[in-house]
């Protein structure tokens, strides 16, 4: 099953009085029970690409379909609604509110969807307690590792349980073995067939955990491989 | 999101209370200052409405407020009298003297001569004494304030002798006046006294004081008198409005009020505006964040609205708190005696707080609405 189809997708940036393409025509598919790898280079476009998949910027040209409805045309506020239904997201710098507790944190999403604060909590627990953090859910983010700020990050990704996990760069601010542990989340999670995980990222070293990796340059995706296919070209 | 919305503002302990002490200082200022300015107004008003027997007050054609006395002829009594409707009039003088006190030193004073025989006019709220002293020669009334500021460190008593134009009075009452424009000691006698001991002059009488008969409408009669007399005939609140209004248009103290005002609540909303576009500005990753997991603009303006309402109702209660506080406390300082906290000033207050408050979230709520959530992923 399909989660996104990505089809000839241009995006264009103003700046000053010129306009700059940063995505040629990008074509792609990620799969339900996959988890894809989005890697390239700085500047290739691969935070653009995902910004649209996962309905925050528009195209410039192109469609795209997320879990069978086209996103493509849809209004602002539908795609915040959209979005939080069916998307997670998990960022390079956790983007944890300090003042909430990690349980708070994670919660975010139900609560937006206006959620009960003790439901929404009580959810968020549980997901947290899943991924290791049993004992840390009163704590704020200060409190807490950067591993552990990441697995709150997850938990809010995961607390209203969404089709589409997007992440970005999820273990860049972390040392080599919370960057595996971190993962080992994320591989469980994509192994899920209702459920996609996308992943951008520049770590060579977390490749393997990926079904397939996309490769992108310069606005294109150049090639789509699989982990020791991908290995092997580097 | 409500719990959030307070969370988030009370996490960051340092900036809430800058934001709060915004909304307060601008909150002390403006009902502090006004207040003030009410409470001097209305001490101009003050020796008006301490004659509370009168209905209309008499006067020459030329006076323009309560300080100012342009000297009648003593006929004018009678001619007020005659006119039909005026149940009694009785003169009332007013005037500045210079006291000498048994040291040698000099005070200068305010005279109120009231009539012999009713005392209209007299201070009522005893301190010490009999107020039917001032009936007899060469006795007279002061006010608290007034003794407490002419012998200073002594306790009020009775029995202090005076000099006045050469005349020797003693000072055998003491009463609670309420403070007037100036604030020179207040120094009640009979009328009788007044003509006395104030130096000779062809005219003296200050105002009649005159009491409408039962029924009988105050406009009406006042234009009679008018019209009969050839004089000045206002009710008690109109010379009172004539005397703030002379004082609003006459002298600086209105801009210089109002210009203290102002400042207030520029320096508040400039204060409360910019901490709390800072509040915003740092906080737009995390806005950003919870627009990116599906949180709408609608609930983002909710969180700020109800951080905006915390720290309004915060600082505005702070503000008219420590207000009513310094009010208590200088209830008894001559200077600041009869300023009170008035219910408009609160209300006023709040109206301008809230439209500070308003301001300042406009520019941050801007910020948050056209919030690009795409940042998040930037690093």
């Amino acid at each position: 099953m399909i989660a996104a189809k990505i089809d000839t997708i241009t995006k264009d940036f103003e700046v000053g009085d010129s306009m700059i393409r940063v995505l040629h025509d990008v074509s792609a598919e990620i799969k339900m029970g996959e988890l894809t790898m989005l890697v390239g280079p700085s500047g290739c476009g691969k935070t653009t690409l995902i910004s649209i998949i996962s309905g925050i910027l528009s195209e410039t040209s192109g469609s795209i379909h997320l879990l069978n409805k086209k996103l493509t045309g849809m209004k602002d506020k539908q795609k915040v609604l959209f979005r939080r239904e069916h998307i997670g997201f998990i960022f390079q710098q956790y983007n944890l509110l300090p003042a909430l507790t990690a349980a708070e944190n994670a919660a975010m999403p139900l609560l937006a969807a206006g959620v009960s604060e003790k439901i929404a909590t009580d959810k968020a627990r549980e997901i947290l307690n899943k991924i290791g953090m049993a004992g840390q859910t009163e704590k704020l983010p200060r409190q807490l590792s950067g591993g552990q700020q990441q697995r709150v990050a997850i938990a809010r990704a995961l607390v209203h349980n969404p089709q589409l996990i997007v992440c970005d760069e999820p273990t860049a601010a972390l040392d080599a073995k919370t960057g595996q542990a971190v993962m080992e989340i994320l591989r469980d999670i994509a192994n899920d067939s209702n459920r996609a995980v996308l992943i951008v990222t520049h770590d060579n070293r977390i490749y393997h955990f990926a079904d397939r990796i996309l490769d992108m340059s310069d606005g294109r995706i150049t090639g789509d491989y699989t982990p020791e296919n991908f290995t092997h070209k580097e | 999101m409500r719990s959030i919305a307070i969370k988030m503002l009370l996490g960051d302990r340092a900036k809430y209370l800058g934001l709060v002490f915004g909304v307060t200082f601008a909150t002390l200022l403006m009902a502090q200052q006004v207040s003030i300015f009410v409470g001097l107004m209305a001490r101009t008003a003050s020796a008006i409405y301490a004659v509370s027997e009168a209905d209309i007050w008499v006067m020459d054609t030329r006076v323009r407020y309560i300080e100012e006395v342009e000297p009648l002829r003593d006929i004018a009594l009678s001619n007020v009298r005659s006119v039909p409707g005026v149940q009694w009039a009785v003169p009332f003088y007013k005037g500045l003297a210079t006291i000498r006190m048994k040291d040698g030193l000099t005070q200068q004073v305010q005279l109120i001569g009231v009539d012999d025989v009713s005392l209209v006019g007299l201070c009522s709220k005893m301190v010490l004494g009999d107020p039917l002293s001032v009936q007899k020669p060469q006795q007279v009334m002061i006010d608290s304030n007034g003794f407490a500021f002419t012998w200073p460190k002594e306790k009020l008593t009775l029995g202090k002798e005076i000099e006045l134009n050469d005349n020797r009075l003693v000072i055998n009452a003491i009463c609670d006046a309420n403070p007037t424009f100036f604030t020179f000691p207040i120094l009640y006698m009979s009328y009788d006294t007044a003509m006395a001991v104030t130096p000779p002059m062809r005219n003296k009488l200050s105002f009649v004081l005159v009491k409408a008969a039962p029924n009988e409408d105050l406009q009406t009669l006042k234009k009679r008198i008018n019209d009969t007399t050839g004089l000045q005939a206002l009710t008690q609140h109109e010379f009172a409005w004539r005397s703030i209004n002379y004082i609003l248009e006459r002298t600086g103290i209105p801009i210089n009020f109002g210009i203290t005002i102002v400042l207030g609540i520029i320096i508040g909303a400039a204060i409360t505006a910019q901490t709390f576009y800072i509040f915003v500005v740092e906080n737009l990753k995390q806005f950003a964040a919870m627009k990116a997991v599906g949180v709408t603009n609608y609930q983002l303006l909710k969180i700020v609205l109800t951080q905006a309402a915390i720290v309004g109702f915060t600082g505005y209660g702070l503000g008219i708190g420590f207000t009513a506080l310094f009010f208590k406390v200088s209830a008894d300082a001559p200077a600041l005696k009869g300023f009170v906290l008035h219910w408009q000033v609160v209300v006023g207050t709040g109206v301008v707080i809230t439209c500070i408050i308003l301001f300042s979230i406009l520019f941050s709520l801007r910020k948050v609405f056209k919030l690009d959530p795409a940042i998040v992923f930037r690093g």
